[in-house]
């Protein structure tokens, strides 16, 4: 095809990058196949070290439960892989789910002499917590607190992943107050401060008390506000 | 550089409205001067392509852009190919280019 041959020549000269681009999504970039070719990335690229017939072995993907506090706070956790080996996988403080791990050498055996075994990748699952919350960096709580704390404020202990600080609750506080621990939320990683954590207070009556009760019986308050007055509904 | 007009005339059996509509699915990329149209040579080759595919090997324009779209990938990995080739070309020793042809030759 005399035309065909006429547009492979432009389009085989540096004119043609015109219409490379946008719509080649599929072509890599270079440097993905540089990557792809010499750091092994799930090919079964020739170690520069190794002798003629040496490959490369796999690498394996495995998945790992972490509970909500190891994949905030970082910790080391065993895992048992299907052929009987076990590995010590350390979790990094500030873990977020669906976070990789690379093992380096732990993956699938090599062939020929001085084939390098492959990497363990380790994929991250992370559990629920059953009070904490993630909201990227920082770390959402539902705090109970009784009618009393809530009415007459003072300091009462509430847990964050490091551990249990002293906060003070401002008197009359209502249920839905927000009340923000600077720095108590997933701690400090790489470049990234601490987030917050932020507890939204939920008052609790409690079980039935007879003093309490007596005292409301009698109760008149100094204003008589309506808690529903912003719904639009008259009394 | 050839304007829209000048182009309809010299290359047969395509119209203005042909053009136009290609251009504007980004078949064909002119670069704009003064809100018109300029065609250089590869834009020009490109239209007279498409009519051939569409008058002479009955593509309808529906299956045209993955026709298309195949042929620039295919263009996409002969440049990737070429620029893999120069950077081996600048850093790899004669002696490791001849290793990697007859390497690449003896694959299955």
């Amino acid at each position: 095809m005399r035309r065909s041959s006429a547009y492979h020549t432009h389009a085989d000269s540096d004119a043609g990058r015109r219409y490379a681009g946008a719509d080649n999504g599929e072509v890599p970039d270079i440097s993905d196949i540089f990557a792809s070719m010499f750091a092994g990335r799930g090919a079964n690229g020739r170690s520069r070290t190794a002798g003629r017939g040496a490959m490369r072995g796999e690498d394996q993907h495995f998945s790992l439960a972490a509970a909500f506090l190891d994949a905030v706070n970082g910790a080391t956790t065993r895992l048992t892989l299907p052929d009987g080996r076990t590995l010590d996988v350390k979790i990094p403080p500030a873990t977020t789910e669906g976070d990789i791990l690379r093992l380096r050498g732990q993956g699938g055996e090599g062939s020929g002499a001085g084939g390098l075994r492959g990497d363990a990748l380790i994929a991250i699952h992370i559990t629920a917590h059953p009070y904490f919350h993630r909201d990227g960096a920082d770390i959402r709580l539902d705090l109970p607190v009784s009618l009393k704390e809530a009415a007459l404020g003072g300091f009462i202990e509430v847990p964050t992943p490091a551990g249990p600080v002293r906060m003070r609750i401002p008197q009359g506080s209502d249920s839905q107050t927000q009340l923000r621990l600077r720095g108590r939320g997933v701690p400090a990683h790489g470049m990234l401060p601490a987030g917050d954590l932020t507890a939204t207070l939920r008052v609790m009556i409690g079980k039935p008390d007879a003093a309490l009760e007596a005292f409301l019986r009698s109760w008149e308050p100094a204003v008589d506000a309506d808690p529903r007055q912003t719904m639009g509904m008259e009394r | 550089m050839t304007g829209l007009e000048e182009l309809i005339v010299s290359v047969e059996g395509v119209s203005a409205q042909d053009v136009r509509r290609w251009v504007e699915n980004d078949w064909v990329r002119p670069s704009l001067h003064s809100g018109a149209p300029q065609f250089e040579e590869i834009d020009i080759a490109r239209i007279q392509l498409i009519v051939e595919l569409r008058d002479e090997l009955d593509i309808n324009e529906a299956a045209l852009p993955v026709v298309l779209h195949l042929l620039d990938q295919i263009y996409a990995h002969r440049r990737l190919l070429r620029d893999i080739g120069a950077a081996l070309d600048h850093l790899a020793t004669q002696e490791l280019r001849d290793a990697m042809a007859q390497h690449v030759r003896q694959r299955p």
